[in-house]
């Protein structure tokens, strides 16, 4: 290195801003447009597959499945069950608590309530009702009277989320009914659309009970087979 | 119609910007020199952990971070304002007035500097990597600091009337980017801290942002203007430095929360992190093919030029770095080898081999134009290299082979912990002595700078002794 | 790229949209969680700190223990975190329930700063209080002053500087280390007493318990 080592360095040579003031043109090769591109796709693919729905509270990317277990065939549906559990963690449980129990004396417990497992006079369309619209007044729950009022969801929650949240809470905690579907949640919705107020125990007393039909409830644990719900049969009263 | 400089204009700029940017290359010298010190002896404490034992100051958990923010603030981050003041000053053709202003700035980045690795070792460190300096320290850093940005940003608001070369959108990017980064981080980690809830991604965003925010920006700016010029060729594919330059600025970013996956911090957070990692592989193979291409054919220049030299085995280092970390980013990788010695391998390869290298080969450049004068000797400038050139490689290789076994055995439960430890040994005391060379090369460098400077101050006490350049 | 204006406000752009989403977003949304209650029970996840736990974090930062011990637990279908915290070494029962989990960001609502750590030349420590090894106050202290009478091939710092060694007036200190033995152990009438700094570190690494429930990190079945 030695002989010249310094003098060369010193030597003026024409000024980088000068060489490339002109713009030339230069081949972009072919490969790295396609490299850049197949780089692009791949880190897209694995945000999507990775990026928990995007919520703040998922921190185990692998814990909600969007894309299915299934290899090729179509995406399953995603489980009702977590679903719905992320939108009961984040919008149910501050009142009604995460282990469903309520607060004695302030809010209504759902594990065992009438109102959830639509017994006696309570039907599967009160309960959604409930959820869109809110609720007020007077209230007795498993024999208990409450008197409290519950904000409604129906402007925050999609049908596919208040269908997830109630067949949540209603095969939660030793609960057991049928899965309310994201249809029957529509056609309540667009019953009641008109309505500003929330209900009142009597106004859902004066309204008859309708059911949705009997669907299987997927487990939990186990992935399933993709199955399209089925529609509800069940029409509005009378 | 744009005219260039004539060699007489140059002279000019390069005495407006002299006295600030001798000061930072001094500084930075003598940061480096104590910065590999303390590595060097955290990293024999590894190995021994009784020498030195049973001193406060002396622990090896007050003497690794000194030694990080000595070599990051003080080294690295002086150089690099240097750099970064004679560059714009440089491309833009203008000289630097009031150069009162950062060299009192200077002085007050490296006194606070002194008093935060003072600090630390004294044990009022904050605990959080790269903000361990109490907040009043950073106060001082952010405040001093903008005194020299701003001087940076007026010289490139004056420069002269013609186009804007690809370093300068690094510095200016770099120049803008740090003082939000630094202040943000600062403000919700230091001065008024946010939940705790909330620290590990803002602590993992600065941590990262430090080395592809700041560093990098300005070591880029520098490899592709000395590269082109020393060469006196034009960069091989200069229309990709466009796509280069967004790509790194849009991903960078977002690299830094890569390693929190499985930690504190969303799920979309850590997986955004690993994207942008890999996506960061767009712009280094971009600039790599500006900074490697434009040397093939000519590697026979690195003969002769020493800042080429540096300024190549740091592109080289770049590449490697960059295209490793999005390799490490992967979750499976990530799994295994984060906590790991593959990580501090990581860091040494970007801060040593990649940032410390390409800042050498501009200080090569630079100083003998400021001063007037050529290097005093070729053997010194040889040597420094080639100690730093093994020094790093082998501390390099022993961090990343010893992480990667070490990565395995804590990742295995059925290996006892003190196993993981048992197996580094070897390579941790290798790394050790890999250190001690390093800081034996930065005396070298030291040794150089110092030398040069005396040399120069001499010549002009005593007029009878021309100057020549 | 030489309208300046463009390059300025793409700069600006660039940064701060990963700013806004790695810096303000996690501020605004994680900086907002606070602690659950268990509503049979009453108690509070994550548990209060003491004060002198509390005041051990600083000592923790100031001696730079985050730069060996990470307090970060990955889930299991990522990394064996879990699983080591559980082994035998750590002097827990093979079959324990020790409810451990990953670590989220409320784990750390208490900590400051949260001492989440890049390194493990030591063991992780998240859970460091729940090791029946080590998680009484003597052993710690023992530890801290000599980790090599622990266990023989610990590569830690001896945190003597942490303690004092004084003449035994009348009555030895029920403060005093029990069990030094090897070249830092004391000579007979002397002993060796934790000063503060050393108290409210072993307060704090005692505390480190993060098995607790919380709703966004359900505790994983281990096999």
């Amino acid at each position: 290195m030695d002989e010249g080592f310094r003098e060369a360095e010193l030597a003026s040579t024409r000024d980088v801003t000068e060489m490339h003031a002109v713009t030339e043109r230069e081949p972009v090769s072919v490969w790295l447009i396609v490299l850049i591109m197949i780089l692009m796709f791949g880190g897209g693919m694995f945000l999507w597959a990775n990026s928990g729905g995007f919520e703040a509270n998922v921190y185990n990317a692998n814990a909600v499945s969007w894309s299915g277990a299934g290899s090729g065939g179509a995406a399953a549906p995603p489980d009702p069950m977590v679903v719905g559990k992320r939108v009961f963690t984040r919008t149910c449980a501050v009142c009604h608590q995460a282990s469903g129990l309520g607060v004695a004396g302030q809010f209504p417990p759902l594990v065992g309530s009438e109102w959830v497992l639509s017994e006696d006079w309570h039907g599967d369309n009160h309960i959604v009702s409930i959820v869109l619209d809110g609720f007020q007044g007077p209230v007795t729950v498993k024999g208990e009277a409450y008197n409290n009022a519950m904000a409604p969801w129906g402007a925050i929650l999609k049908d596919s989320e208040v269908a997830a949240v109630l067949t949540y809470v209603r095969n939660e905690w030793g609960n057991e009914a049928p899965a309310i579907t994201s249809e029957f949640v529509a056609e309540i919705r667009s019953q009641h659309a008109d309505r500003r107020d929330p209900w009142t125990q009597a106004e859902l007393q004066s309204i008859e009970r309708v059911q949705v039909d009997a669907v299987a409830v997927p487990a939990a644990e186990a992935p399933t087979a993709p199955e399209t719900a089925p529609a509800t049969d069940s029409t509005p009263g009378a | 119609m744009t005219t260039f400089p004539t060699p007489s204009q140059e002279k000019d700029v390069d005495a407006s910007v002299r006295l600030p940017v001798m000061i930072f290359f001094g500084c930075a010298a003598s940061w480096l020199a104590l910065g590999t010190f303390l590595g060097a002896l955290a990293a024999i404490k590894l190995v021994w952990p009784g020498f030195l034992d049973g001193f406060g100051f002396l622990t090896y958990g007050r003497i690794a971070p000194a030694a990080v923010n000595a070599l990051v603030y003080g080294w690295a981050s002086s150089a690099g304002l240097g750099i970064a003041l004679w560059l714009l000053a440089r491309l833009g053709r203008t000289p630097l007035r009031y150069a009162v202003l950062p060299v009192a700035a200077a002085i007050c980045w490296n006194f606070g500097v002194f008093l935060g690795v003072c600090a630390i070792l004294a044990g009022y460190s904050r605990g959080i990597f790269l903000l361990e300096f109490p907040g009043f320290i950073s106060a001082i850093l952010f405040g001093s600091y903008l005194f020299v940005a701003v001087w940076g940003i007026v010289l490139f608001r004056n420069r002269s009337p013609g186009p804007v070369f690809a370093s300068s959108w690094y510095l200016l990017a770099a120049l803008l980017w740090f003082p939000w980064m630094y202040f943000s981080a600062n403000a919700l980690l230091i001065w008024y801290p946010v939940s705790g809830s909330a620290q590990a991604p803002i602590a993992a965003w600065f941590a990262g942002g430090m080395m592809a925010l700041w560093l990098t920006p300005i070591a880029l700016a520098s490899a592709l203007y000395l590269i082109p010029q020393i060469l006196g060729r034009r960069l091989v594919s200069y229309n990709l430095s466009v796509l280069g330059f967004w790509s790194f600025a849009i991903f960078a970013g977002w690299s830094g929360t890569a390693l929190l996956i499985g930690g504190p911090v969303p799920a979309w957070m850590a997986s955004a992190g690993i994207v942008a990692s890999i996506f960061l592989c767009v712009p280094v193979l971009v600039t790599s093919i500006n900074l490697l291409g434009t040397m093939s054919g000519s590697f026979g220049a690195l003969q002769w030029s020493p800042s080429l030299r540096f300024t190549v085995t740091g592109a080289f280092a770049f590449l490697i770095a960059y295209v490793g970390g999005a390799l490490l980013a992967l979750p499976s990788a990530s799994a295994n080898f984060f906590f790991s010695d593959v990580f501090i391998g990581q860091g040494l390869l970007l801060l040593i081999g990649f940032v410390s290298m390409c800042f050498f080969g501009a200080i090569y450049y630079i100083v003998p134009r400021l001063l007037g004068r050529p290097w005093c000797c070729d053997g010194l400038i040889a040597l420094h290299f080639w100690l730093f050139l093994i020094g790093g490689s082998l501390a390099w290789l022993c961090l990343i082979f010893g992480g990667l076994l070490q990565g395995y055995a804590l990742n295995d439960p059925g290996v006892r912990f003190s196993s993981s430890v048992g197996y580094v040994a070897p390579f941790r005391l290798v790394t050790a002595l890999s250190l001690i060379v390093l800081f034996v090369g930065s005396k070298c460098f030291s040794a150089l700078l110092f030398l040069s400077i005396f040399r120069a101050l001499e010549e002009t006490k005593s007029p009878s002794q021309a100057v020549t350049v | 790229m030489n309208r300046i204006p463009l390059l300025l406000i793409g700069i600006f752009l660039a940064f701060a949209a990963a700013w806004l989403g790695l810096v303000a977003y996690p501020v605004l949304v994680l900086g907002n969680l606070q602690p659950e209650t268990d509503a049979d029970s009453g108690d509070v996840s994550p548990p209060l700190l003491s004060g002198l736990a509390v005041a051990g974090q600083k000592v923790y930062a100031a001696n730079g223990c985050v730069s060996c011990h990470s307090q970060m637990v990955r889930p299991a279908y990522l990394a064996n975190d879990i699983a080591r915290e559980m082994a035998v070494e750590n002097g827990n029962e093979p079959d324990s329930d020790l409810n451990l989990r990953q670590t989220v960001a409320r784990d750390y609502l208490r900590d400051q700063p949260a001492f989440i750590g890049l390194q493990r030349i030591g063991p992780d420590l998240a859970n460091y209080g729940l090791e029946k090894r080590v998680a009484t106050l003597s052993e710690i202290h023992r530890h801290l002053y000599d980790p090599r009478i622990v266990s023989p091939d610990s590569i830690m710092p001896s945190y003597r500087y942490l303690y004092s060694l004084r003449e035994i007036s009348g009555q030895p200190s029920n403060e005093a280390l029990t069990g030094l033995t090897g070249p830092h152990a004391p000579e007979p009438g002397y002993e060796v007493v934790p000063t503060e700094d050393a108290k409210v570190l072993a307060a704090y690494l005692l505390s480190l318990k993060r098995n607790y429930p919380l709703s966004e990190a359900p505790v994983e079945p281990t096999e």
